[in-house]
């Protein structure tokens, strides 16, 4: 698919790896719609690029989700290629032996760990693959993973979550390749940005940077960089792109 | 290997910093997931098994050092 005349929805696109991957592809011509949660996100993200177009959008609620995307319709954008990148991370172990009481995962942040990185994949993805098949559409759905859905002691409902991205990707290829519509996911290592930096204090980066092959971490732009290649490469299908510098957990 | 050292190699601090008061809080590293570390290296280096209420326990090099000494090791 050529980058410049796709028609490109990011979720999450107010922030972060989202952020980025927005202005980039904004940079290139293409057309961008975001969903974003965060209000303030929002707002800055229309301020400084008009030429994206915004929607408030909850990818955890299935409602929220179809009256973005009527909105978005309404404006004369139909989705070529989707970017499910909204999510969370959150790391809590199973049993945590430092505490004397709730020793045990919250099943809340269970729940809301698995709705934000899983559920929210599952739901969009459906509703913007039903509209490609009505108009008889070919494109590309693309989900950011993470090295973690192989199993990230500390993570559990991060790496299950994960995981099930990846496991929806590669059913999901099979089930619509037939029709046209790609699917991939790109599983990033440790990124440096703000929120590594602001989560892990310099001793533990200093650790991880001794983990991973090229003893560096990844940058933004490299998830951009993966985004754009699965967008170009029409034999790109049921893939699982990892982009660690050769990090093994 | 003394209880110095597996708290350097735990937590990546010099051991010449690791004084009996040292305790959680003050060492940044040192989460769920670490103290799972630490348990593990205490419990192969001294051949010892742990209760779970003495993991929960595990808050400062000095508790470390009394629980040794409830096993039979003097550190």
């Amino acid at each position: 698919m050529n980058l410049c005349d796709a028609q490109i929805l990011v979720t999450g696109g107010g922030r972060g790896i989202g952020r980025h991957m927005v202005e980039r592809l904004a940079s290139e011509g293409c057309r961008v719609a975001v969903f974003e949660r965060d209000g303030s996100a929002q707002a800055a993200l229309a301020a400084a690029l008009p030429q994206v177009r915004c929607y408030l959008c909850d990818v955890t609620e299935p409602c929220s989700i179809r009256n973005s995307l009527a909105a978005m319709e309404s404006d004369g954008f139909e989705t070529d290629v989707l970017v499910n990148n909204a999510g969370l991370i959150h790391s809590e172990p199973l049993v945590n032996m430092l505490a004397k009481e709730h020793r045990i995962h919250s099943l809340d942040t269970w729940k809301q760990t698995i709705a934000a990185n899983l559920d929210s994949v599952f739901y969009v993805t459906g509703e913007v693959v039903n509209r490609m098949l009505a108009r008889r559409k070919k494109g590309v759905i693309i989900s950011v993973s993470s090295i973690s859905a192989k199993g990230n002691a500390g993570q559990s409902a991060y790496s299950a979550a994960k995981a099930g991205v990846n496991a929806l990707t590669r059913t999901w290829a099979k089930e619509l390749g037939a029709f046209g519509i790609r699917f991939a996911a790109i599983a990033p290592g440790f990124l440096d940005t703000p929120s590594t930096r602001q989560s892990l204090s310099e001793t533990i980066i200093t650790r991880l940077k001794q983990q991973i092959p090229l003893r560096r971490m990844g940058e933004v732009e490299h998830i951009y960089q993966a985004v754009r290649f699965i967008i170009e490469n029409d034999y790109v299908n049921g893939t699982v792109l990892e982009i660690d510098g050769g990090l093994v957990i | 290997m003394t209880v110095e050292q597996i708290f350097a190699e735990v937590f990546s601090i010099p051991a010449n910093t690791v004084q009996d008061s040292l305790e959680l809080g003050q060492i940044a590293a040192w989460d769920s997931m670490a103290h799972m570390t630490l348990i593990t290296r205490i419990e192969e280096v001294f051949k010892i098994e742990l209760t779970g209420d003495e993991i929960a326990d595990l808050r400062s090099v000095r508790d470390v050092r009394a629980v040794l000494r409830l096993h039979g090791i003097v550190s």
